[in-house]
């Protein structure tokens, strides 16, 4: 009797398990394999190795995947899960299996040179995410492609600095929200803003900074109190899209009216781009995954053809004329206002 | 021993209640150094913010009662957000995730059948494979966590007002989760102290064998345990959906079951089971709220935070077990 139930159970959470798995590959173009690989893999084949999986990263893997499929080249992707060890397994696997070109989008910068070790001879491509050490890009077989994270804060004290100089201010406080603390983007994200507003002369105190992780509810939280005590402010600066969001639903629950003063963004996702049209949020930083994406493959490509990374990209070529400037394909941050967000709905 | 002295009554009573005394003495240091702490908005914005992990707390805190754990709570209530949500999502919009609308309170049962499920299932392998309840509980986190982001890659917004309003329509200026939080609460409590069902996991987190003994099915007892865990953590999900507008798979609920065993083991619950008082997880919910607002307000490093919450836990934990040790 008793086995019966049991047995009953354990066949309820199957099929629960089941329906779960069935909504998942009905939903939008997700990514819930652990490989996959497009392509016919006439001009060879090459891994993409994932740190892990979130919202911008998936887009970034897709359009990869797309690119590999348009070049003829057989692309298997590999989700590492934030694990720096299973990331080097995976390129010893794939040079092992005789892949023309790897793309690494590294769990741990500052782990770059041990991975560019493990790829050996074979062309090696960091994505998204920069070697902490640059100097790494300068054998003859790496090469990077992504984005500048010094210039997304930098777009949001651009912006920032315009907004209150036509008000006539010069000195601001503001509230902060940063991402999950000590990682690169943060720290380089919170830089880029403050010196953007120094060099444009504007005085920028702190009222608080408040550690969001990236997270809706979790600045929501933090933030809240600061809102209900009445602390004066002029503007609140987010890491990303999402705190900003958490940022304006706290104004809300607070009675405040989130546009009547500047809260600054950076990812452009879909519902941060909505905010902005909405006029709650004042601007945001897009950065193009499907660039990223795009970029990687071509620089894998042109490395495996030995070229530069670099050779003929539609994208940015670097210029601070470092011996390493021809590995890096840029991809340009773009600051999204009212004025241009119906172009990233 | 000296049960028959005046003064053994007062200590017990301090002792009992030490958590309590702890709250009092942190909120009055706060309001006298920024007295913007002791304010009815900043009070309801402190009780607001911990209700979503309160109502995860009151589930937890039964887990550990029984002598087991369950580290699955955040992850569930991340499913549960992100599948409420796309239930939730306005009907017109042309971007829903999927093609099914619920009325709100449909959407709210579904988030807590998820979690019932899981909590069953996590039940069952406890009381009935005899698994350690951690790895049981580790098994359901890491499963559930990769089952919403399997659902849905990227966040559910754009919901209804309907299902909103749940958690954010207010009543006399307190938005209703802080409601939701206090029947749950009250709920828990009555079952802890007025139900058969409560006295039966006490004795079987005591001492499971004599609970056998005793005539309690230990079985059944523990599989409603864990699924009244489940319960709430999947209406922590939907709650977590409402407050915020938006379901995110990846950072929803993350660590979420770690403030809540903290919550419930600094109010006295212990990790070794058959000992828990509802009044004291509410004095853990609070003192964790009273830290996270505190030093909000105080403008203080968020690392800091994580100092001081680590120390109280730890200090909290070996004044239990002192005073539980003197009294056997």
């Amino acid at each position: 009797m008793k086995l019966k139930k049991m047995m009953a159970m354990l066949l309820v959470g199957a099929t629960c398990a089941g329906m779960m798995a069935g909504c998942g590959s009905s939903g939008s173009s997700n990514s819930s394999g652990s490989a996959e690989s497009t392509g016919s893999g006439d001009k060879g084949t090459m891994t993409l190795i994932m740190s892990s999986r979130d919202e911008f990263l998936s887009t970034l893997e897709s359009a990869a995947l797309k690119a590999a499929e348009d070049a003829g080249v057989k692309l298997t992707s590999q989700d590492a899960q934030n694990d720096a060890a299973k990331q080097i397994q995976y390129i010893e696997t794939a040079v092992n299996g005789g892949d023309i070109a790897v793309i690494v989008n590294p769990v741990d910068s500052d782990a770059a040179q041990s991975l560019v070790d493990a790829a050996g001879e074979t062309p090696l491509v960091f994505v998204n995410r920069p070697p902490s050490d640059m100097n790494v890009l300068s054998a003859e077989n790496v090469g990077f492609c992504g984005s500048n994270e010094d210039t997304s804060g930098y777009f949001q004290g651009e912006y920032l600095a315009e907004y209150f100089k036509g008000q006539g201010k010069t000195e601001i406080s503001y509230v902060l929200l940063q991402g999950e603390l000590g990682q690169v983007s943060q720290i380089k994200r919170c830089a880029g803003v403050l010196k953007a507003l120094e060099d444009k002369g504007i005085k920028a105190t702190s009222v608080v900074d408040l550690a969001g992780k990236y997270d809706r509810a979790e600045a929501m939280n933090k933030i809240s109190p600061i809102l209900t005590s009445g602390q004066k402010f002029d503007c609140i600066i987010s890491n990303n899209d999402a705190m900003a969001l958490g940022a304006i639903e706290a104004c809300e629950a607070a009675n405040i009216d989130p546009s009547t003063f500047p809260i600054v963004g950076i990812d452009c996702t879909k519902d941060g781009a909505a905010a902005v049209q909405a006029g709650k949020m004042a601007m945001t930083v897009y950065q193009n995954p499907l660039g990223q994406g795009k970029g990687a493959v071509e620089a894998a490509l042109n490395l495996a053809a030995g070229k530069a990374a670099n050779d003929g990209t539609e994208f940015t070529k670097d210029e601070s004329g470092e011996a390493y400037s021809d590995s890096i394909v840029w991809i340009p941050f773009e600051p999204v206002t009212a004025d241009n967000v119906a172009d990233y709905l | 021993m000296e049960a028959t002295k005046k003064g053994f009554d007062i200590k017990k009573f301090m002792s009992d209640n030490a958590m309590w005394f702890v709250l009092i003495v942190l909120a009055i240091l706060l309001t006298i150094v920024r007295p913007a702490f002791f304010t009815v908005a900043n009070l309801t914005t402190l009780v607001s913010s911990e209700s979503v992990k309160g109502i995860i707390t009151c589930g937890v805190c039964w887990c550990i009662l029984s002598a087991g754990i369950d580290l699955g709570p955040g992850a569930v209530a991340a499913l549960s957000a992100v599948v409420s949500a796309s239930l939730a999502q306005q009907a017109d919009l042309p971007t829903r995730l999927i093609g099914l609308h619920l009325p709100a309170i449909l959407c709210i049962a579904v988030a807590m059948i998820i979690g019932g499920i899981v909590g069953i299932i996590c039940g069952w392998l406890v009381a009935c494979t005899h698994i350690h309840p951690f790895i049981a509980t580790l098994g359901s986190q890491l499963i559930c966590r990769a089952l919403a982001k399997m659902y849905s890659s990227s966040p559910v917004s754009n919901l209804d007002q309907s299902f909103r309003n749940f958690a954010v329509f207010k009543v006399a200026g307190i938005p209703m989760v802080v409601f939701i939080f206090l029947i749950v609460f009250i709920i828990s409590w009555f079952m802890m102290t007025q139900c058969r069902f409560g006295k039966n996991i006490f004795a079987i987190g005591g001492n499971r064998q004599a609970a056998r003994v005793a005539g309690i099915n230990v079985e059944k007892n523990l599989i409603l345990t864990y699924m009244w865990c489940g319960l709430m953590a999947g209406l922590a999900g939907a709650m977590l959906a409402a407050r915020t507008g938006s379901a995110d798979p990846s950072t929803n609920g993350l660590q979420y079951e770690f403030d809540a065993i903290a919550a419930a083991t600094i109010g006295g619950t212990s990790q070794t089971g058959g000992i828990c008082k509802m009044s004291g997880v509410m004095s853990g919910i609070l003192i964790l709220g009273i830290i996270n607002n505190g030093l909000v307000l105080l403008g203080a490093n968020d690392n800091l935070t994580q100092v001081i919450k680590g120390l109280i836990i730890v200090v909290s934990v070996v004044v239990d077990m002192r005073k539980n040790a003197v009294r056997t």
